[in-house]
């Protein structure tokens, strides 16, 4: 309870303080704000709404709707403090996390009720930042040379990849010729068999009536007209002959010569229907290569046929780029979607226009992507559907795989081709003259 | 095996996923073989008669207990050899207002008593008790002092079956017993073996009918008691409305029966529950709260008794009203006039148990009375940490404890208050509860300290289902002290299928396990759990995927075979919380902390330990629109902190019914989201702009209502209290606040805030009934002055209407932080609400928001604060707590100018007219919460 007592005397101690120092600094707000402070006698609201005496400034209470009154403390729903972190990282936090007992800004500045004591870290997250980033840098440096070997041997993608759609297109129209072909040719074939089914069917139909007729001319006495006549018929060497062959046509082996025949021929047109499908697919998936913009030199052509595996606990993924991207589980495979979309790097309004054109701009962040949609539908649920982040890195991997909706799936991909040519280079600052700088300012 | 059962109970799982709940699998009554009995009776008539033995009655002032003898006999036209069965009757006063009335066997068969630990009984404060009249048709006892207002008379008739009445203090009559002659107390298997013995006696034969079973779906319930149900009319005259009896998803006012199945109570889990349906659900409160036509008055009737329970309801022209008058020379009876008296009539079934039966008699003008009578029989409502009023974020599940921990930055990523984050059954060791999966949290403590730094907590899920894993020292250790049910006539543990496979359920019905299971949350035993670690205990029903109606077969034994499951089904739950409750208080050294429990299934009692949640809701219209009701009936039964999952557990919502979910939910007093493993996600932000600011505004608003939400908690811990409630409690003289669109889709918070949400697809405004009255719209303060009638309320997605009530004042703070403990220290600002009579007053709790200190050490500051007359003033009924500094004062429905304010302290205190919202706002008075201090307002003429 003590503790408590404490804290609050000390919260009143401060608020009286703050009362008399405030005239002196005003705490909180983004220096580029600095001339709206700067009136000794009142203070206007940013949002020009009124007009207040200078002391009502930081006093604790929020007399602005925007909060400009309040830069540092925490009294406006709508304000914010604004950390200066000694001019390393600065940056601006909402109001509510002033004097909270949490250490927001590096410096520890928003925090001054005593409810915390804040080490200052700016120095050493300024530092870790810059290590950070120079690690980065290398990988871009890196990356960027990587970038432009794969160039080397994509600049000239673009002509294979026509040439390529072109041989895939004459093949694509041979298997059409073919399947049309085979199509045409099952037709004339089922007709033959029909008509000779049908024409066999006839002429044995024909003998036996024909035969029938020379026979009942052959039997005379009434008695085997009347009673033996039928038994006499079968009997009869000739008609065996034809019922035999009758046997035979519908049911024997001249029936499994037609059948073959069909089967042989519904082969043929299937295969070559597969052929045609194959080919078609296969034409569609490079002319849709073909319509994308790959970037400088036809850059992103290297992750055609590439396809990277990813293991992640009980999970094996695999993406292959402008293809499809699979999810493996205890040897079952689920398709988590065919290639839709790409965003590269480059010419990212034409690319917005296309997708705007299409009406499928799904893709939503400015960021170089691939979407992948139309995967297996999940049980009681949507068809599963991924997006690929490119980013930049040494090699072409997957960082990481997450379901972030359920069927809906994000990974990153890392390749040489998002590393950029570094322009100005990070360098390790002297701190002591930023610092320097920075009390300098706050002077003013 | 164990693979099959796996697959069996997946297909099991999908199957009940993909269609709606599979009504078959759950019992109607004609399938209930003592339902149908009753019910029969209530058709057929029946051939025995219990009447009063005149020479047993026993009128002991000293002992304030009545007792006298129920006599079976047969009905004199029947040809029946029933046998002459006694039955005891005693009637007492446990407490000013409420009347106890219990029937036993005199000699019972088996052991009917339910089990101990339920009431309050050592609180109880027995009245006296007077023989006033008797006659040779009826006797006259009056409970309570001579000169108490609170005395209740209960009127016994010497009729050929027995009858009870009990009358006010007012000599209305409050309820009516036996007056449709429905009593049974069925006795069979002493019946039959009576009977046995005769037909013996004659021919030397035996009746071989005692093996008694009951099949339903594929399933054998032994019976080795023989059917031994009880069963009672009530009677409630004068009567339009009766409430209660959760949880079910019917309309607030309970509805007439007899067109279908009765209520149903037995608790079960239930998948995709539908609405407007009387099938049971998670949970078992039989209570009814009834209020009488033209009296500003509620009683209750709370029917002790944990077995299941039929509740058949019906309406009729009040036969019996004009008996009321009949009692003293100035009574008043039934005051309606030509208006046509209606009345209820409730019919209760329990299928074994004793009937014990308490009625709750409330005064006029006292509407809270009831639920104060009801929490001093079962317990008053736990007063949870101060944390738990905040935003709690769950979903089945997260799955790591990374993702917790980036869920964590994400809400403050949005600016998003958070207080809690939960861990659904994924996270343990293979659904072994007590434990974490060493893979995916591999450092939960490292976990909680995370997000205790940002002052939030976590929230575990234990359920009662004990992996049969010999290789688990917590199941061995039940296994060798024989701590599991047991299967019917064995002494074996009974197995059933849950999560983690084949399970053993603990027999929480023995004080013993429950102290063992407590012992289990100590610090050492579960480890990775921590101080800010809380728990949920889910699926304790108990449910059970293969076992009868998705639970326990009611043939299983507890107590080492003293007591079935069917004699005391309803309880498990409350008893699992009791025992984490009792064991989240041990864990600390000092037993000072405040547990947070949450809990699916309930009993009258429940309250006491844990908070509810209405179970596996789904994300549908339909079921925004049942929710509030089913919170409110749950508070109208002393359970006043539940809460749902917001917008919807099973199937996805979109994203206006995701909006408008969250514009109710924040102001339940348990506020949680939730979710279905293949559902979307639900965290605030999953929609996008406008959609994440109008939730972000919600839950901030809810933020900034703390203060006054701590106090409604408080004053629900300590009165027994609903935190939600319909309009008529607060307004019981105005009709209107009963009529069905009002009291389904209007609700109050406190007697200060009504919140009618937006339940339908693109509804864009709403007739909002408005009591007589000022009311101030939440967000734009306009007033509105109501003579008591509907207003058309703009409700565009960004607003639910919601008001203010005027003559209200509500302590809020402004500064809303990223977790509610963050703001504990933040100024109050007082919002002044004035009524026509230009007054308001409101009230402060305040403590440390954590410990029992307040209770032990009196720490807490508890202050109301009244505008009258031009002076805001404070009246302190107690203040040994820190101060809070009151940095603003704003006034709104002021009917004249200002011309100055002072307090005791300043001459002159700074205030301001904002013409925008017609308020007075008064900067930093200098006054703190917990001070005595009188700000004067002074008005220009």
């Amino acid at each position: 309870m003590f503790y408590f007592c404490k804290n609050f005397f000390l919260f009143l101690a401060l608020l009286t303080l703050f009362s008399f120092c405030c005239q002196a600094t005003i705490t909180g707000f983004d220096p580029s704000l600095a001339s709206h402070y700067s009136d000794p006698q009142t203070f206007t609201c940013l949002d020009n709404s009124k007009t207040i005496p200078k002391s009502y400034v930081n006093d604790n209470y929020c007399d602005c709707e925007d909060g400009s009154d309040e830069p540092g403390t925490s009294a406006c729903p709508k304000g914010t403090f604004y950390c200066h972190n000694d001019g390393l990282l600065s940056k601006s936090i909402p109001s509510s996390r002033v004097n909270d007992g949490i250490c927001d800004c590096c410096s520890g500045e928003d925090e001054t009720s005593g409810k915390v004591k804040c080490t200052n870290t700016c120095k050493e997250l300024y530092l870790d930042q810059i290590s950070d980033q120079l690690k980065e840098q290398e990988i871009q440096e890196e990356g960027y040379k990587l970038r432009l070997e794969i160039r080397k041997e994509t600049q000239d993608k673009k002509q294979y990849l026509q040439e390529q759609i072109e041989i895939i297109t004459k093949e694509y129209e041979k298997a059409e010729q073919e399947s049309e072909n085979t199509s045409q040719k099952q037709q004339v074939c089922e007709k033959w068999i029909y008509a000779q089914k049908k024409n066999r069917k006839k002429v044995l139909k024909k003998m036996i009536q024909e035969h029938m007729i020379q026979k009942k001319m052959e039997i005379t006495s009434s008695e085997e007209k009347s009673s033996k006549g039928v038994c006499f018929l079968q009997k009869d060497p000739k008609i065996k002959k034809i019922t035999k062959e009758f046997k035979n046509l519908f049911f024997g082996a001249a029936k499994k010569e037609l059948e073959d025949l069909k089967t042989k021929i519904t082969r043929e047109k299937s295969s070559s229907f597969s052929e045609k499908r194959n080919k078609k697919t296969e034409k569609e998936k490079l002319e849709k290569i073909g319509e994308l913009d790959l970037g400088i030199d036809n850059e992103f052509y290297s992750l055609v046929d590439n396809c990277i595996e990813y293991k992640e606990n009980k999970y094996t993924y695999e993406v292959c780029p402008f293809d499809k991207v699979t999810q493996t589980e205890n040897g079952k495979t689920y398709k988590l979607g065919n290639f839709k979309q790409f965003r590269g790097l480059t010419n990212q309004e034409s690319d917005n226009e296309k997708d705007d054109e299409n009406g499928n701009g799904d893709i939503k962040v400015n960021q170089a992507q691939m979407k992948f949609t139309g995967g297996d539908k999940c049980w009681n649920g949507p068809n599963r559907s991924t997006t690929v982040l490119l980013k930049c890195g040494l090699k072409n991997e997957i960082k990481d795989a997450q379901e972030v909706s359920i069927c809906e799936y994000q990974m990153t991909l890392l390749t040489p081709i998002m590393c950029e040519k570094v322009e100005n280079t990070i360098k390790i600052p002297d701190l002591t003259t930023n610092k320097e700088k920075n009390n300098i300012h706050d002077e003013l | 095996m164990k693979n099959l059962l796996g697959v069996a109970f997946i297909s099991l799982l999908f199957l009940a996923l993909c269609v709606s709940v599979n009504e078959s699998t759950f019992k109607k009554c004609h399938q209930s073989s003592f339902c149908k009995r009753n019910r029969n009776i209530r058709k057929n008539g029946r051939n025995t008669i219990f009447s009063i033995d005149p020479e047993s009655i026993n009128t002991n002032p000293k002992e304030k207990m009545f007792s006298a003898v129920l006599v079976r006999t047969p009905k004199p036209e029947t040809e029946s050899y029933q046998q002459r069965l006694l039955f005891d009757l005693k009637i007492c006063s446990v407490n000013p207002g409420v009347i106890r009335i219990s029937i036993n066997e005199k000699e019972p068969g088996f052991n009917r008593q339910a089990v101990g630990g339920i009431l309050e009984t050592e609180q109880f404060n027995y009245q006296p008790l007077k023989a006033l009249t008797q006659t040779t048709e009826y006797l006259l006892l009056q409970f309570g002092e001579d000169d108490s207002e609170r005395k209740v008379v209960v009127k016994l008739y010497f009729t050929l079956s027995w009858k009870i009445e009990i009358l006010d203090n007012d000599h209305f009559v409050v309820t009516q017993l036996n007056f449709d002659d429905l009593f049974n107390f069925e006795t069979k298997k002493k019946d039959l073996l009576f009977e046995n013995q005769r037909t013996k006696a004659n021919n030397g034969k035996e009746n071989d009918r005692l093996n008694f079973e009951e099949r339903f779906q594929g399933n054998v319930d032994h019976q080795p008691h023989g059917p031994s149900s009880v069963a009672l009319d009530l009677l409630f005259p004068n009567t339009e409305h009766i409430y209660g009896l959760p949880e079910h998803t019917t309309k607030l006012s309970l509805e007439d029966t007899e067109e279908g199945e009765p209520y149903r109570l037995y608790n079960v889990d239930i998948l995709e529950y539908e609405t407007e349906s009387r099938m049971s659900l998670y949970g078992s409160i039989p209570v009814i709260i009834s209020k009488p036509k033209n009296q500003n008055k509620l009683h209750g009737i709370f029917w002790f008794n944990p077995s299941e329970t039929w509740i058949d309801i019906s309406s009729h022209s009040s036969d019996h009203s004009d008996q009321s008058v009949q009692f003293g020379d100035n009574g008043n009876g039934n005051k309606n006039g030509d208006e046509s008296p209606i009345a209820k009539r409730t019919h209760w079934m329990s299928e074994t148990g004793v009937i014990d039966l308490f009625i709750m008699v409330g005064q006029e003008n006292k509407m809270y009375q009831v639920f104060k009578m009801y929490s001093q029989l079962t317990g008053f409502p736990y007063f949870p940490p101060y944390f738990s009023m905040g935003y709690h974020q769950c979903r089945w599940s997260y799955k790591t404890q990374n993702e917790i921990i980036e869920l964590n930055e994400n809400f403050d990523k949005h600016d998003i208050p958070v207080d809690v984050f939960w861990m659904d059954i994924d996270h343990t060791d293979g659904k072994k509860y007590f434990t974490f999966d060493k893979k995916t949290f591999p450092d939960p403590k490292f976990l909680s300290e995370t997000v205790a730094e940002k002052s939030r907590k976590l929230v575990a899920i234990v359920d009662p289902h004990i992996k049969r894993d010999n290789s688990w020292k917590l199941y061995k250790e039940a296994k060798s002290k024989n701590y599991f049910i047991q299967k019917y006539n064995s002494d074996q543990a009974y197995e059933g299928n849950c999560w983690p496979g084949t399970s053993s359920w603990p027999d929480f019905l023995n004080p013993r396990v429950v102290e063992w299971w407590g012992s289990r949350f100590s610090y050492d035993k579960y480890e990775g759990s921590t101080n800010s670690m809380f728990i949920w205990n889910d699926m304790n029903e108990p449910a059970i995927f293969n076992g009868p109606e998705m639970s326990i077969p009611r043939d299983t034994l507890h107590l080492n075979g003293k007591i079935e499951n069917r004699a005391i089904h309803n309880s498990y739950g409350y008893f699992v919380t009791k025992g984490t409750f009792e064991g989240l208080i041990k864990r600390n050294k000092d037993q000072n902390e405040r547990p947070f429990v949450l809990t699916r299934s309930f009993f009258a009692g429940s309250q006491k330990y844990s908070t509810i949640w209405t179970g596996d809701n789904t994300a549908s219209w339909d079921q925004l629109k049942h929710t509030d009701t089913m919170l409110v009936s749950l508070n109208l039964a002393g359970a006043p902190l539940c809460g749902e999952d917001a917008g919807g557990f099973l199937k996805s919502p979109d994203e206006e019914l995701f909006t408008r979910w969250f514009q109710t939910s924040a102001f339940h007093p348990f506020f949680r989201s939730h979710s279905h493993i293949q559902t979307i996600r639900r965290e605030p932000w999953v929609f996008g702009d406008p959609y994440t600011s109008i939730i972000r505004k919600a839950i901030r608003n809810r933020y900034s209502l703390l203060p006054f939400y701590y106090t409604q908690f408080y004053i629900a811990s300590a009165k027994g209290k609903p935190i939600m409630r319909p309009l008529w409690l607060i307004f019981p003289g105005d009709a209107n606040s009963f009529d069905e669109e009002v009291e389904n889709y209007s609700y109050m918070i406190g007697s200060s805030i009504l919140v009618s949400p937006i339940l339908n697809k693109k509804q864009k405004n709403k007739n909002v009934y408005l009591p007589k009255g000022y009311w101030y719209d939440f967000e734009t303060f306009k007033k509105i002055k109501s003579k008591g009638s509907f207003f058309n309320i703009d409700a565009p997605l960004s607003k639910a209407p919601v008001f203010y009530r005027g003559g209200k004042i509500i302590p809020r703070k402004i500064r809303v932080r990223r977790s509610s403990l963050l703001m504990k220290n933040d100024p109050i600002t007082l919002f002044v609400f004035l009524n026509e009579k230009q007054k308001s007053t409101g009230r402060v709790y305040i403590d440390d928001g954590h410990s029992y200190d307040f209770k032990k050490l009196n720490k807490y500051i508890h202050q109301k604060i009244v505008f009258k007359n031009g002076k805001l003033s404070t009246k302190t009924f107690h203040s040994d707590y820190d101060p809070i500094l009151i940095d603003k004062i704003m006034v709104f429905g002021l009917e004249k100018g200002i011309k100055k304010v002072y307090s005791n302290k300043d001459t002159n205190i700074f205030f301001k007219y904002n013409q925008k919202d017609n308020s007075f706002a008064i900067k930093k008075p200098n006054v703190l919460i917990g001070q005595d201090w009188e700000i004067t307002v002074e008005y220009t003429d």
